[in-house]
């Protein structure tokens, strides 16, 4: 179907006329809730809205939320009945995010344990793929400028040469991905901090060696080293505060103990404690 | 009029390519046309989210009309796929109507 938006010249020469502000603000504001929709049927989506809209006789932004509830209520509503599938990245507990990365550590080690050089690379992919999707979903919650939580999600993946590599996924306000870094704000607006992927190399296929990954911001995230049988200790410092969804009941100063069940028999890991400062987020 | 949302939304697609199937209609006409009918309580985006399912699984087409009052219309109206799924629809629905009434009639 051809498509006619709102300002453009109708067949015929009808003028399309503008809609008030604020509809356009509500129809606006469902379609940046639509994220993931292509990007025309996300613009289709605006215009239809606002084609609604005046039809039901509504003037204005407050007239739109009365008579229609807010439009992430609108857009959530409009997802679930045309049947399109909900975007975005899982917000799972930090703590499960983290097992995940175990289960990559393991999987680093179930090679070490069972490897055979030849075939290293092909296992070592074998075994990745096996692991849960992609692990998008890590979730580690950063303060923004007005001490707001966000939430910026981590995703580990393998490119399949015995790199590891941890993007941060796009969950800042205004974030765009560009040169496949996600940079936060604009010359207006600057940002707090500027995430950027980071690339892991493992040096050695007997170990998974996290090193010298720089935060843009000055601050640095310690490496670790994981190896069969070793208790993992990992910690993220430097003036940026890291804030973690931490368990019930714990503290500022408390520090999240996480043990995993490892099978022995598979020598996996035998245990392992990853302890994050906390931090006040508020 | 039909309170039951579960039982609502099972028979909803049928609903709206019925106040179709004897011409085009825009959205704030089928809208009103559902509440007439009894589905008085249906937000617009269930609505508008049904008739963009609907177009997408090829049972309705669209097109934009003209207007003076604000932005191009959006019309809907079945397709000859949608016709046909439209009759099979209510064909189960009839059936289904017929069990219940006859579960109904049961001592």
């Amino acid at each position: 179907m051809e498509r006619i938006g709102v300002g453009d010249a109708l067949p015929g020469g009808v003028a399309v006329n503008m809609p008030p502000s604020g509809v356009s603000s509500y129809a606006s504001q469902v379609g940046a809730r639509l994220k993931g929709l292509p990007s025309d049927e996300r613009r289709e989506v605006v215009d239809d809205v606002q084609q609604r809209l005046v039809d039901m006789g509504i003037t204005s932004w407050d007239e739109a939320v009365a008579r229609l509830g807010a439009p992430v209520a609108y857009a959530d509503e409009l997802r679930e009945a045309a049947g399109w599938p909900r975007p975005g990245i899982p917000k799972w507990p930090f703590v499960v995010a983290i097992a995940m990365v175990l289960g990559v550590v393991g999987g680093v080690l179930v090679q070490k344990a069972t490897a055979v050089p030849k075939d290293y690379p092909l296992r070592f992919v074998s075994s990745m793929v096996a692991l849960p999707a992609s692990l998008a979903g890590s979730v580690v919650v950063m303060p923004d400028r007005t001490g707001e939580p966000v939430v910026i999600g981590f995703e580990l993946k393998n490119d399949g040469d015995r790199t590891v590599r941890l993007d941060l996924l796009q969950r800042f306000p205004g974030a765009s991905m560009q040169d496949g870094s996600v940079v936060v704000g604009s010359e207006s607006d600057p940002p707090l901090w500027e995430p950027e992927a980071r690339v892991f190399r493992m040096t050695d296929p007997s170990k998974l060696t996290f090193t010298d990954f720089d935060d843009p911001s000055g601050a640095d995230l310690a490496g670790f080293t994981i190896e069969p049988g070793e208790t993992v200790v990992l910690q993220l410092r430097g003036p940026i505060r890291y804030c973690i969804d931490a368990p019930d009941g714990a503290a500022v100063g408390d520090r999240v103990r996480l043990n995993t069940t490892i099978d022995d028999e598979q020598r996996v890991i035998t245990g392992a404690e990853l302890t994050f400062p906390l931090d006040d987020c508020s | 009029m039909v309170q039951d949302s579960q039982l609502r939304k099972g028979v909803l697609d049928l609903a709206v390519m019925l106040v179709l199937q004897h011409g085009e209609g825009y959205g704030y006409e089928l809208n009103r046309a559902l509440a007439e009918a009894g589905f008085d309580d249906l937000g617009d985006a269930t609505i508008y989210g049904t008739l963009r399912r609907l177009e997408q699984s090829g049972w309705l087409q669209s097109r934009l009309v003209p207007s003076t009052d604000g932005p191009a219309r959006k019309y809907y109206a079945l397709t000859t796929a949608g016709r046909r799924r439209l009759t099979e629809g209510m064909t189960q629905w009839n059936e289904l109507v017929s069990v219940m009434r006859s579960l109904e009639g049961l001592p």
